[in-house]
C-alpha cells in the first residue's frame, strides 16, 4: 500500500504546476508563488490529519492558496519597508506559462494577455483551463454562482480573442 | 449559417501553453517537508531531515527577514540559491539593531459570520488574533531581544453573489477558514471559532484536535489524536465536570467551552475594537 507521504508526492507531481500557476496570481514572483504553494500544502497536510492524511481536493487547495495569498499581502506593507533596500538582480524573463512549441506567436501573445487579465477573470480561466475544475467547483471556491463562473470564463476568452486580433493587426501593420 | 464561436480557437491556442513545473528546489523541499511530517517510514529507516523546508518557511515569512534568520539562527543550513544570491539585503531596522528573525503567527481565528460595513453592505467577517514576534540583536552588546506584539484584525470579505436571488454565499466556508488557519509551524496550536456553526476547535498538529459545539445547553465534544484517531466523543452538560475527558484535554476543552460561550453570547468584543480591513476581491494584482 502507498504511504501517505508517497501519495502526497505523486499528487504534488500531478498538481504542482496547476497550483503554482494559480499562486502566481497572488504573488510578485515565482519564488513567492512557490512559497505560497508550500505554505498551502503544509496547512493542507495538517487539515487532512483527521482524514487519514489523504491528499486534499483541488478546489480546497486553491481556496487555501487564496487565503495564504491574502495573508501574505496582510503583512506585506510592514515587510515592504525593510525590503526597500533589497536590490533585485533577476534579469531573466519571469513568465507564468510556457509554450509547447517554440516561436508560437499566438501562444506567446496569449500568455501575456492571460497575465494581464483582471484577477477575477484570470482565476476562473486558470482554474477551469489548467486546473481542470468544473464551473460548479470554481463557483464553490470563489463563492460565486456557477453561471457567473461560466460567464466570467467566456468573457475572459472573448477578451483574449480581442487582444490577439488587435496585437496581430498592429504587428501586421508595422511589418 | 451560424458564425464560428470566436472563443474556440482561443482555447486551442491556450492548450499550447502549459504551466511550468515547480522548480526542482521547491519540489524537493516540499517532498522533504511531507516526508518529515509523515515521520519515518515503517521499515524503521530513519531519514535525516535537512531542515530545508523549515528554511523555506522562513523565506515565506519574509525574504529579507528569512535570509537574516537563516544566517543567524541556522547557519548550518544556509545555502546560496539563485533566488537568494540575487538579492542583497539590509535588514537593519534602525542604527545599532539588526533583525534576527520575524514571525507572524495566527493564534486564533473566529468566523463571525455576516456583518455590515460602513456603507451597509454585507461582509463576511473573520477575526484574527495574531502575534508578531521579532528578534533583534543589539550590535553593541550582542544581546538578542524578542519583541512580541499581539494584535487583533478583522478581515472583511465581500459577499459572494446571491444564490437564486435569496441567500448570500460566504466567500470562505468554515472548512476553508480552518484550513487556512492551520499553523505553518507544526507545533503552534490554533483555536478556530465559528459563530455561525456554534463550534470551537483547538488544533495542534502534534497533539490532535478537539472540537466543541453547543446545542440546547449541551456541549458536544470530539477529540482526535494527532493521527486522526478518535479519543473521545460524547456530550458534556454545561455545568458538568470534565472528569470524563482524558486528563491532558480537560483544560483545553474547558477553555474551548468558555471561548464558545463568550463568542456566542457576544463577549468576545475587546475593549478596543480592531480596525476592520476590507479585502477587495480583485485588488491584489501583483
Amino acid at each position: 500500500m502507498n504511504s501517505p507521504a508517497n501519495e502526497w508526492k505523486q499528487w504534488l507531481a500531478v498538481n504542482g504546476p496547476r497550483l503554482l500557476l494559480f499562486a502566481r496570481g497572488w504573488s510578485n514572483c515565482c519564488q513567492d508563488a512557490e512559497d505560497l504553494v508550500q505554505d498551502a500544502i503544509l496547512r493542507m497536510w495538517h487539515h487532512q490529519a483527521d482524514k487519514g492524511h489523504k491528499p486534499p481536493d483541488l478546489p480546497l487547495v486553491f481556496s487555501t492558496i487564496r487565503f495564504c495569498g491574502l495573508n501574505h499581502h496582510r503583512s506585506e506593507s510592514r515587510r515592504r519597508k525593510r525590503e526597500e533596500s533589497v536590490i533585485y538582480l533577476a534579469d531573466f524573463k519571469d513568465v507564468w506559462l510556457d509554450p509547447v512549441l517554440e516561436e508560437d506567436e499566438e501562444a506567446l501573445i496569449l500568455r501575456d494577455s492571460v497575465q494581464n487579465l483582471s484577477q477575477k477573470l484570470r482565476e476562473v480561466v486558470v482554474m477551469k483551463f489548467w486546473g481542470g475544475l468544473t464551473f460548479l467547483q470554481i463557483s464553490e471556491t470563489l463563492a460565486i454562482s456557477p453561471n457567473t463562473a461560466a460567464s466570467r470564463y467566456r468573457y475572459a476568452l472573448e477578451q483574449l480573442a480581442y487582444d490577439l486580433r488587435r496585437i496581430k493587426e498592429e504587428r501586421h501593420a508595422s511589418a | 449559417m451560424q458564425a464560428p464561436d470566436p472563443i474556440d480557437p482561443i482555447e486551442t491556442i491556450l492548450a499550447r501553453l502549459i504551466p511550468p513545473a515547480l522548480s526542482d528546489r521547491c519540489q524537493t523541499d516540499i517532498e522533504e517537508m511531507v516526508s518529515d511530517l509523515a515521520g519515518p517510514p515503517p521499515e524503521n529507516v530513519v531519514a535525516i531531515s535537512s531542515g530545508k523546508w523549515l528554511a523555506r518557511s522562513l523565506i515565506g515569512g519574509g525574504i529579507a527577514a528569512g535570509i537574516g534568520a537563516m544566517c543567524a539562527i541556522f547557519p548550518m543550513i544556509h545555502r546560496s540559491s539563485d533566488h537568494q544570491a540575487a538579492q542583497v539585503t539590509d535588514s537593519k531596522t534602525s542604527v545599532g539593531f539588526e533583525v534576527v528573525s520575524e514571525s507572524d503567527r495566527i493564534e486564533s481565528v473566529t468566523d463571525e459570520g455576516w456583518l455590515k460595513d460602513s456603507e451597509g453592505s454585507p461582509m463576511h467577517s473573520v477575526r484574527l488574533k495574531t502575534v508578531q514576534e521579532n528578534k533583534v540583536r543589539d550590535e553593541q552588546s550582542g544581546m538578542v531581544v524578542q519583541i512580541s506584539q499581539p494584535r487583533e484584525e478583522i478581515l472583511m470579505m465581500p459577499a459572494g453573489s446571491a444564490q437564486n436571488g435569496s441567500t448570500l454565499k460566504k466567500p470562505l466556508s468554515s472548512e476553508m477558514v480552518e484550513a487556512a488557519a492551520m499553523p505553518a509551524e507544526g507545533s503552534c496550536p490554533v483555536r478556530v471559532v465559528s459563530v455561525a456553526e456554534k463550534s470551537a476547535s483547538f488544533i495542534c498538529p502534534a497533539e490532535g484536535k478537539a472540537s466543541v459545539s453547543r446545542e440546547n445547553g449541551i456541549y458536544r465534544v470530539r477529540i482526535c489524536g494527532s493521527q486522526g484517531e478518535v479519543i473521545f466523543e460524547g456530550n458534556l452538560p454545561q455545568d458538568a465536570a470534565v472528569e470524563a475527558l482524558p486528563e491532558m484535554w480537560r483544560k483545553k476543552v474547558q477553555v474551548l467551552c468558555r471561548t464558545l460561550d463568550q463568542a456566542l453570547d457576544g463577549g468576545v468584543i475587546p475593549p478596543r475594537q480592531a480596525q476592520p480591513r476590507v479585502a477587495p476581491a480583485a485588488a491584489l494584482q501583483p
